[in-house]
């Protein structure tokens, strides 16, 4: 189920992505428009670890503005896989730019050995929730030809949330639930390559 | 190369102060959920309240005691009714004694004694109608001064639940974060093998499916793990005689001769109590993992076995009893005490409680009715007839009539004429 959520967000997204494409072209500023990819890795560093992560975007660039459909992995607390929306714009016109960007999308969990539902039979009734995630921050890059290497330091925000049963916690009306909601406050630092 | 410079010392400025920041940056996890407080009352306050009322609807049957032309009904928690069963084709319901916290009873002459959360009662019922506690035995049953999590003192007792949503905050860390909230959060004679406790006249006849029995002037009571024995030679002035642990989830207790029949969701023991004040242990049969009344006479025992259904009130109980997948009757030798054999298994749906007055045996099959055999060879039972009764729990059987307690009613029928069992009443609810 969950997979298919993440498969339908895609698509969504991706159609958005193509109509908005589209409308501009039919705009008339054809020659503004193209593809761009932007591929990056980093560190998210908070307050339990430093973990590696990686995403690539994908979507439309108009002059200094681009849109796209992200998607990385996460290792951060729990793992998940980001599905985001990256809006972009740089300033100026020299070889080396600030650029500031924001994401915001959602989180959907993998289940790895450290995941809830692992932990013992008493969690096997986990249900793993999809939650929000964003990121904004700054950077610079440097035109290399036709493409550009970049540089950004930016604050993430990720939400991992899951449900379970709580067999010490019955009441006198039966079953009974506990929701854990993790809230995690990063600095992601990034570099990365965008065509 | 301005440009270069400009823009680096921006970033460079931004991830200073965003470094700068990130000591200020914490993770955040909470866990949510409902906890379940505990509202008490004193259980002086309370016994105080213990009277007679009009006639209340039977909302929920329990568990049976029958006293010369009385029948008693628990009402789980609430109290206990009176029916006036002097015409037994015609009970009528007399009265209602207030009693929160009751599950179980057993009467001697004019006292009956009740469980009132964790406190045992003698209460006078020389006037049935006006009914007055006389003696408290406090703190007779501890183990109910427990509940989801919570335990409460010895001069208190749970009389309800609030229920508050709650959010704690929690480690971060990734592993199993148990959340501990309040309260421990988390983290039978040959004449009448009646299903029933029988000592003589002027003591009250108990279903299958009680935890008070009365013998020889001795109220045995059994809780989850022990078994007590309060010597009521003085029927007004109850004094505890000794308490023996005997072991988890006790379930039912049924007297018989010298011998004491403890049904528990494991087994049944059997306890030697020639000295009522010192009951020895004295041999088990051990089956599967399920709940079991038992009643027995000079020579066989009969033990049903059911699960219990998944609509129980209580979920640990359901947990409990949820491992087994028997449902069955079974008949035990219990001539040579030291030898217990089994003589045969009777597959059944889910029986409860049973009964057995001279050659008949009667059991409540839970929704497949009521089953009454020809036990003139208990290691061949023979089905004589199979009444169609939804929800049958308890059954006693005496002087030929069956007193049957089921979800929805009180029935009783003749059985005199095993061949032609007849329906006397139905007291509805």
């Amino acid at each position: 189920m969950k997979y298919k959520t993440f498969l339908l967000h895609g698509i969504i997204t991706f159609v958005c992505c193509l109509f908005l494409t589209q409308h501009i072209k039919a705009q008339g500023n054809k020659k503004s428009i193209h593809f761009t990819s932007i591929n990056s890795v980093g560190l998210l560093n908070g307050q339990i670890s430093s973990t590696f992560a990686m995403q690539t975007i994908n979507g439309i660039s108009y002059k200094k503005t681009s849109i796209g459909l992200g998607v990385g992995i996460d290792n951060y607390g729990y793992r998940t896989i980001p599905v985001f929306v990256d809006l972009r714009k740089s300033f100026g016109n020299n070889e080396i730019k600030p650029l500031v960007f924001a994401d915001f999308g959602i989180g959907y969990p993998i289940k790895t050995d450290n995941s809830p539902e692992q932990w013992s039979s008493e969690f096997s009734n986990t249900i793993t929730k999809n939650s929000f995630c964003g990121e904004w921050g700054v950077g610079i890059e440097k035109a290399i030809g036709s493409s550009s290497f970049f540089v950004t330091a930016s604050y993430s925000y990720k939400k991992y949330a899951y449900t379970h049963n709580i067999y010490w916690a019955y009441g006198p009306s039966g079953t009974n639930q506990a929701r854990q909601d993790y809230h995690y406050n990063r600095i992601a630092l990034r570099m990365g390559y965008r065509f | 190369m301005k440009n270069f410079k400009s823009s680096t010392s921006v970033l460079a400025i931004t991830v200073l102060v965003i470094t700068t920041l990130f000591g200020c940056l914490k993770d955040k996890a909470t866990s949510t959920f409902k906890v379940y407080k505990p509202v008490t009352e004193k259980l002086s306050v309370i016994e105080k309240r213990v009277h007679n009322t009009t006639p209340q609807s039977i909302a929920k049957i329990s568990k049976l005691s029958v006293l010369n032309n009385r029948i008693f009904i628990v009402a789980p928690n609430k109290g206990i009714h009176i029916i006036n069963n002097t015409d037994a084709s015609a009970p009528v319901n007399e009265s209602f004694i207030v009693l929160p916290g009751c599950n179980d009873i057993a009467i001697s002459g004019n006292i009956l004694y009740a469980d009132c959360f964790s406190d045992l009662l003698a209460i006078d019922i020389s006037d049935p109608s006006n009914a007055k506690v006389v003696k408290t035995i406090a703190n007779h049953f501890p183990d109910k001064r427990y509940a989801y999590g919570y335990w409460v003192d010895s001069t208190e007792a749970i009389v309800d639940w609030a229920i508050k949503d709650t959010v704690v905050s929690q480690s971060v860390e990734n592993s199993g974060n148990y959340v501990y909230g309040n309260g421990g959060i988390y983290y039978l004679s040959d004449i009448g093998m009646t299903a029933s406790a029988n000592a003589g006249s002027g003591v009250s006849t108990n279903g299958s499916m009680a935890r008070f029995a009365i013998q020889n002037n001795y109220l045995y009571t059994v809780s989850s793990s022990t078994l007590s024995c309060v010597n009521i030679s003085s029927p007004r002035y109850p004094i505890v005689a000794s308490k023996l642990g005997i072991g988890w989830n006790i379930e039912t207790i049924y007297p018989f001769k010298e011998k004491l029949f403890i049904g528990s969701q494991t087994g049944m023991s059997i306890y030697d109590v020639s000295n009522p004040t010192s009951p020895t242990f004295l041999t088990m049969f051990s089956h599967a993992k399920v709940c079991d009344p038992v009643i027995a006479d000079s020579n066989y025992a009969y033990v049903t076995l059911h699960t219990e259904e998944n609509t129980t009130s209580s979920p640990f109980i359901s947990l409990m009893c949820s491992g087994g997948t028997t449902n069955e009757l079974d008949v035990l030798d219990v001539s040579n005490i030291k030898q217990v054999k089994a003589v045969n298994q009777y597959i059944l749906t889910q029986p409860h409680g049973l009964g057995k007055e001279g050659n008949t045996l009667i059991v409540c099959d839970g929704n497949d009715g009521l089953k009454v055999y020809d036990a003139t060879s208990p290691a061949n039972l023979v089905l004589k007839e199979k009444i169609a009764l939804a929800k049958t729990y308890d059954v006693i059987c005496l002087n030929g009539i069956a007193i049957v307690s089921t979800a929805t009613a009180l029935y009783q029928y003749n059985y005199s004429d095993i061949n032609n069992v007849k329906l006397l009443s139905k007291l509805s609810f």
